[in-house]
């Protein structure tokens, strides 16, 4: 552990098996995240949960949906987006813990979007296309969902969350299972690792600009 | 179980109840501090960004316990509901030794002179219970300075002529360095003929009273200092009180009641202790400093033959005219980076509308925002922006380092309704009634709110913000953590609770000592305001004590 860093909590935030410390911290996963949701989200979804170990509150199909679900409020683009960046994790821990009496209304709403998703499309909502995901969620966030796939729960009542949380799992926290390798903090260009022991006696930074 | 008595036992172990304790224990007075939370090392909860006492998203750091202590809110339509310390709308404030004082951004304003006297400078306003303070600027201002000498304040505030007449300096320089907010800020108020300066701030800039400068990290408001540079009275006062070998700090203590007898006099304070068993605590003085919304509900839950309806509470004033602040200002984006990643962020402000605006009632200081984490910074793309999506990452990366927030507390008109009182149906963990709030925020207070956004707006333009949005007054009563009021100081029994020495009109042994007795809560952050007038009452007290009048 480096000075000034903060010891890790069991279980949380530590290095998986398999993965290099010495990786270059700065170095950005450049994949081509633009094909379609369904195989991106898929491999994410597992790749998030380890070596397809099992989630703590969710389902291995609710995690699918999920995944896909949470890369459309951050999507993947030459940054990572929210499932990579542990999203999925980060959210499974919550409903495992300090958000488990909101685990019932997480698994309906999920479910309305596999239900509009069929309906719409044949297919659960994480194999259909990027943009009919897109359109799909638009529609939940409105409350213009089709009635009958959402009679569990107030859609946009689940969209809320999922926005929040989908943001709390990407730019939150790196400790709680999300912002993994803190990739948001990276791609925001705030200093990483955190300096966390920094003296006063830093030196000043470059002069202000001059207001115009 | 009855414990040996002692001089005085104080209820609250945050910015009120730590001066009083140190400032009663040095005068040689036995003292026992109960506070209700824990006392945290800074290095408990380690800079959480979504667990602290400014984004509580999944909790808060340092108390109150999520859930022993519901609270119950009721909104502007009549509908109440219960809420958790991790909701705004619970007007949450830490709850552990030093209370709000170990998180705070620990901003050090004196009120000014007209903040005592509002009533006088604006006249009656329809719908409002605006008075002026039974004391003034004069009276406290030796105890701001003792507050701003002993607790540590830096900053410089030479340039502000709108502020009381001062004896003395602030005690450390401003911190260097600057950052970029500073330069771009600054010069852009001074071309619109504003008076800017060094926002005073109870963190180091320089070692003092063997505590470090501040190492400028950007996890400051709502966290705990690891360094120690941030004072609050866990880290000056309360050691100081403990090292008199006369005072007992005791830790997760929750107040039941003040003990009152046939004669109408305090005989002390029953309490939870940390085992949840019921204890009493005799005391010939009780001070309680529980915060404006605690303070009251122990007032109204000391019901007795004398004061069925709560102690001090004779004309119905205990919990009403609670006020906090309706933060209003404006965001401005840049072309230029505007990010250092210098904390604590607040470094420059002016006080030009405070008073004085024809039509206007009041006003309050503006200065620009502390660091905006990552997650905190979410909400903030202007009105249009889509709030999730390619378009709202695309808003985070190109503005997270492009732009300047500028706010400032109004100074909040009190009213009548605006109000905690006991719930009849909720009770805590230990089976007490919970507090209910409700009430709004007045109207002319929302007017002059709104006007000190577009101010901020017309600054951040001045600067070169490239495109801005004016972050307006919002609805309903405020308190949160400059709650206030509610125990309000006068001269009149009727219309107050306690007089000028912060003495509960009708019972001689019990004072209040902390932001409840405010009359109005001035257009700045109130915690040196507090921790004056703990200074003042609590010297008031110990020269009562020692005439004798106070010994039971």
């Amino acid at each position: 552990m480096r000075p000034g860093e903060d010891a890790m909590r069991p279980g949380e935030d530590a290095m998986r098996p398999g993965e290099d410390a010495m990786d270059d911290p700065y170095a950005v996963d450049r994949r081509d995240f633009l094909k379609t949701g369904a195989t991106v989200a898929a491999a994410t979804a597992v790749a998030c949960g380890g070596s397809g170990g099992p989630w703590r509150a969710l389902t291995e199909g609710e995690a699918r949906t999920l995944a896909a679900a949470c890369d459309q409020i951050v999507p993947p683009d030459d940054a990572p987006g929210a499932a990579e960046a542990g999203a999925v994790v980060f959210i499974d821990r919550q409903l495992a813990t300090r958000e488990k009496d909101q685990l019932e209304l997480w698994r309906r709403g999920l479910r309305g979007l596999d239900a509009t998703a069929r309906r719409r499309h044949g297919a659960a909502f994480a194999e259909i296309g990027f943009e009919d995901q897109t359109a799909l969620l638009r529609d939940v966030e409105t409350g213009e969902a089709f009635a009958a796939d959402w009679n569990e729960v107030e859609p946009a009542a689940f969209f809320g969350r999922l926005v929040s949380f989908t943001m709390m799992g990407f730019y939150g926290d790196p400790r709680h299972g999300g912002n993994r390798e803190r990739v948001a903090w990276r791609m925001l260009g705030v200093p990483d690792p955190p300096v966390r022991g920094r003296l006063h006696e830093t030196p000043p930074p470059p002069s202000p600009a001059k207001a115009g | 179980m009855a414990l040996s008595r002692v001089n005085v036992v104080i209820v609250g172990a945050g910015a009120g109840g730590g001066v009083a304790a140190c400032q009663l224990a040095e005068a040689g007075l036995s003292v026992v501090l109960l506070e209700k939370g824990r006392w945290h090392s800074p290095f408990d909860e380690r800079k959480d960004d979504l667990v602290n006492q400014r984004n509580s998203s999944l909790g808060v750091a340092y108390g109150p316990d999520e859930e022993k202590n519901p609270r119950v809110f009721v909104d502007l339509s009549g509908r109440a509901r219960i809420v958790r310390p991790r909701q705004g709308e619970y007007s949450p404030n830490a709850s552990c030794v030093g209370g709000g004082t170990v998180s705070y951004g620990a901003q050090a304003w004196r009120f000014m002179p007209q903040d005592f006297r509002m009533r006088s400078t604006y006249g009656e306003v329809e719908g409002s219970t605006l008075e002026d303070w039974p004391i003034g600027y004069d009276d406290l201002e030796p105890w701001y300075e003792k507050a701003e000498y002993e607790i540590g304040v830096s900053g410089d505030v030479s340039a502000n002529p709108f502020g009381g007449p001062r004896r003395k300096p602030l005690p450390m320089p401003p911190m260097e360095p600057k950052s970029i907010e500073y330069g771009i800020l600054k010069p852009a108020a001074l071309r619109l003929g504003l008076h800017p300066f060094d926002t005073p701030l109870l963190i180091n800039s320089v070692p003092y009273s063997g505590r470090s400068a501040c190492m400028r990290i950007r996890w400051c408001v709502g966290f705990a200092c690891e360094t120690g540079a941030k004072n609050g009275t866990h880290n000056t006062v309360i050691p100081r009180a403990l090292a008199t070998g006369s005072c007992e700090l005791r830790t997760r203590s929750v107040a039941k009641e003040v003990m009152v007898d046939d004669r109408g006099r305090a005989t002390g304070v029953a309490y939870f202790d940390e085992k949840d068993r019921l204890r009493e605590q005799p005391a010939d003085v009780v001070v309680v400093s529980g915060g404006a919304t605690e303070s009251a509900r122990l007032l109204l839950m000391s019901k007795s033959r004398l004061f069925p309806e709560g102690l001090g509470n004779r004309h119905d004033w205990v919990g009403r005219n609670m006020t906090g602040h309706t933060y209003t200002g404006a965001v401005g984006f840049f072309e230029q980076e505007t990010y250092d990643d210098i904390g604590p962020g607040v470094c420059i402000s002016v006080c030009d509308y405070n008073h004085g605006t024809p039509g206007i009632v009041g006003g309050g200081m503006l200065a620009n925002e502390f660091i905006r984490l990552p997650i905190q910074f979410v909400g903030s793309a202007p009105p249009g922006t889509p709030r999730w999506g390619k378009a709202h990452k695309d808003f985070m990366r190109r503005c997270y380092r492009r732009n300047i927030m500028i706010q400032g507390p109004t100074h909040d008109l009190p009213t009548w309704d605006g109000r905690v009182q006991l719930d009849p149906e909720v009770k805590d963990h230990w089976g007490l009634p919970v507090l209910r709030i409700s009430g709004d925020n007045h109207e002319q207070t929302r007017i002059t709110a709104n006007l000190q956004a577009e101010r901020a707006e017309a600054w951040l333009k001045e600067a070169g913000a490239v495109l801005t949005y004016q972050r307006r007054a919002g609805r309903g009563v405020t308190g949160h953590q400059h709650q206030s009021g509610t125990c309000r100081m006068g001269r009149d029994p009727k219309t107050s609770v306690v007089d000028p020495s912060c003495r509960i009109h009708d019972v001689p042994n019990v004072f209040v000592m902390d932001a409840s007795v405010h009359v109005t809560n001035g257009g700045f952050n109130p915690v040196l305001t507090i921790f004056a007038n703990a200074y003042r009452a609590s010297e008031l007290l110990a020269k009562a004590w020692k005439g004798g009048g106070l010994k039971g």
